[in-house]
């Protein structure tokens, strides 16, 4: 019975070997395709929930909001798995003699969850940023955090992003009380 | 007048949707950018606008909008530009859709000077206020600075946006630049 076992499992050996081997030889090589850039460029559609907290114990409807471009991130590649991400959008109107201005400031570390790196696969992602806003009246400067969960899909030489999250926004005296909001952004990313 | 700029804008799209598909097809066949087919970038914006009968506004921004060139093979491409807000809470919602339509004149699309003209609506609106669509048209002179594989671009233009009366919206002159990076894919 020990022999008859034996030598079933040579001949199952001698049968897969080739096979996983032929396997190996098949499986395709995942790299990181933009290994040589420096630089991820991009711009998204941003889709959320939005909730802010009470105002002076009066309770605040949540809404939807949408906007593009959301912001510009500049991401700087890394030959680890973890890159930081600046992103940043500046409004600023001067009339009759009142400056308004809103400037958004903030990094994202992008954490590889794919042997493709940053090329392609999926990612985690944290972040922190301040917003500063002056709305002619007052200003305030409130901190964001947020954290979420994204993909990269190639599209040729470029990729498409998607990213479902959270942010979270401190108060702001001059924008908005304490908002939490729920959502993703969609875009496209160019390697340079 | 705002029906004739609609009517405009219709056929300006209808006579443009051929060509654009016509400088997709060429694009793939364009050796000087290794067949890209678009050219995408975002900029930094700065604008002095003079409202007719009203205060000057200086504005900076960015990003100011996301454009989107179709790269051709001939002399001219095309070249939407747009920028959305929308927001909706229960019982309201408010929007601004800025949408426009550019073609860019020039020799080489990756490199040097061009010309560029264009139309675009803004569509603004919110609940229980007046909604409606300033329609304006616009003009400038650029220029890509080979930067790698990607090109800086910097763009002087004039801007003229048509009054609406239901939205108080006097005529509006807008003189400006913008700046930004370019990438082709």
């Amino acid at each position: 019975m020990r022999s008859f076992i034996g030598s079933t499992l040579v001949v199952v050996g001698l049968t897969v070997l080739p096979s996983l081997t032929l396997a190996q030889r098949r499986a395709p090589v995942r790299t990181d395709t933009h290994a040589g850039a420096q630089y991820e460029f991009g711009v998204d559609l941003g889709a959320d929930y939005a909730k802010p907290s009470s105002v002076n114990g009066v309770s605040t409807s949540g809404g939807i909001e949408l906007l593009t471009p959301v912001d510009i991130r500049v991401g700087f590649r890394s030959r680890g798995k973890l890159m930081w991400e600046p992103r940043v959008s500046l409004g600023m109107t001067t009339w009759g003699g009142a400056t308004r201005d809103m400037i958004g400031l903030g990094v994202s570390g992008l954490y590889a969850m794919d042997p493709s790196g940053h090329s392609s696969g999926m990612y985690l992602t944290g972040g922190a940023g301040l917003v500063l806003v002056n709305n002619g009246f007052n200003s305030g400067t409130n901190l964001s955090i947020g954290g979420g969960v994204g993909w990269r899909k190639p599209f040729g030489s470029a990729a498409w992003r998607y990213e479902l999250g959270f942010r979270y926004d401190t108060k702001n005296n001059a924008y908005l009380p304490a908002t939490i909001r729920i959502g993703g952004r969609v875009g496209l990313s160019l390697w340079h | 007048m705002r029906n004739l700029i609609g009517s405009m804008l219709v056929a300006v799209s209808l006579v443009t949707v051929p060509a654009l598909a016509t400088a997709q097809r060429a694009g793939a066949q364009h050796g000087g950018m290794g067949g890209a087919k678009h050219e995408f970038g975002v900029d930094v914006g700065l604008v002095y606008s003079k409202p007719s009968g009203g205060s000057g506004t200086f504005a900076v921004s960015t990003p100011l909008d996301l454009r989107l060139g179709f790269v051709s093979h001939s002399q001219l491409m095309f070249e939407p530009r747009v920028s959305l807000l929308f927001a909706h809470t229960s019982g309201a919602s408010a929007h601004a859709f800025d949408l426009d339509l550019n073609a860019l004149y020039g020799k080489d699309h990756k490199k040097g000077m061009y010309l560029t003209a264009g139309a675009g609506a803004d569509i603004v609106g919110a609940t229980g206020a007046v909604s409606g669509t300033v329609f304006s048209v616009n003009g400038g002179v650029g220029t890509r600075l080979p930067y790698e594989s990607g090109a800086w671009r910097l763009e002087a233009f004039v801007r003229y946006a048509f009054k609406n009366t239901s939205l108080f919206e006097p005529n509006t002159f807008s003189v400006g630049a913008r700046a930004g990076l370019s990438l082709w894919h």
